[in-house]
């Protein structure tokens, strides 16, 4: 017999074991056990937990520098809407003198 | 609802996975399990270690099916077929792990238990382990071209090499096997000498 046919003719012949009859039923138990432990986890959380969980900030980088941003832009502007400018720089430039 | 899961081919199954249906996971389970046991076997050699392959394939897939990119892979088998043929070459390398370590004993009798348990011949027994010594690139690129039947390019795709690599492969893993089968006394050695190796 040829060499190559004779390979190929015993690569053919390997035999592979059958695997468990049960093998694919025991993965979609598994699968289903899996299922059912995820959703008896979030039945189980207790009431704090659950108003605990709607305070999660999903990007807090982004929810930080938004607060930064927004602070800094009221305290510029928010200021000077309720006292005038004037009325403000005469405050902080107040001598001494004049209070005494 | 089942009837209609099961007309459903592998792609349209696994977009209700995604939405956690049970059903058509069972499916595909049912589906594949067999055919990707059968390719985890011939790297691992070993029944319950390629059991267990698929088994933790399947329930990763379960646990997370978002891995599952339509649009980038373009067929379910081959996608899955890369995660089954992964996990099952990091079983393989521990194999070889354990036979560096000396810690071998264990393996091989459970080893030559299913040899026994399925009444290999010597011919079959010697392949097993000309196999076994292969490297892990001309194994897979021998088990995706020679028992998957895949095209010469589905295969170099799975494999990430070009179509020329892995001709290079195959003949080099088909000469490997058949150095160590002359070495074991079961091709005659004029053909060797002849040239008829590759």
């Amino acid at each position: 017999m040829n060499m190559d046919n004779k390979l190929d003719d015993l690569l053919i012949k390997r035999v592979i074991p059958d695997p468990s009859s049960n093998l694919a039923n025991r993965i979609n138990a598994m699968a289903e056990e899996a299922l059912i432990k995820k959703r008896n986890n979030v039945n189980n959380l207790s009431l704090s937990e659950l108003v605990l969980r709607m305070f999660i900030i999903p990007k807090p980088a982004y929810v930080t520098a938004f607060c930064l941003a927004f602070g800094l832009t009221l305290g510029l502007y928010g200021v000077s809407s309720d006292i005038t400018t004037q009325d403000w720089f005469s405050f902080l430039s107040v001598q001494q003198e004049e209070w005494l | 609802m089942t009837d209609k899961l099961q007309n459903l081919d592998d792609e349209s199954l696994m977009g209700h996975v995604k939405q956690h249906d049970h059903q058509a996971f069972s499916i595909l389970v049912e589906r594949h399990s067999e055919k990707f046991y059968a390719s985890s076997y011939r790297i691992v050699t070993n029944k319950q270690e390629a059991e267990d392959v698929v088994q933790d394939a399947f329930l990763k897939l379960w646990d997370r099916p978002e891995m599952w990119k339509a649009g980038h892979s373009a067929k379910f088998t081959s996608w899955f077929y890369k995660i089954v043929m992964n996990m099952s070459l990091d079983r393989y390398r521990k194999f070889k792990n354990i036979q560096a370590l000396g810690d071998k004993e264990q393996y091989l009798k459970t080893a030559a238990e299913q040899h026994n348990s399925l009444q290999k011949d010597d011919e079959q027994v010697a392949l097993d382990q000309a196999l076994k010594v292969l490297p892990e690139k001309q194994l897979q690129a021998l088990n995706l071209c020679f028992y998957e039947e895949m095209s010469r390019k589905e295969a170099a795709t799975i494999m990430n090499v070009s179509v020329k690599a892995l001709e290079s492969l195959l003949m080099r893993a088909k000469e490997g096997l058949r150095n160590d089968l002359y070495r074991q006394g079961f091709i005659e050695e004029e053909k060797i000498k002849k040239g008829q190796i590759i």
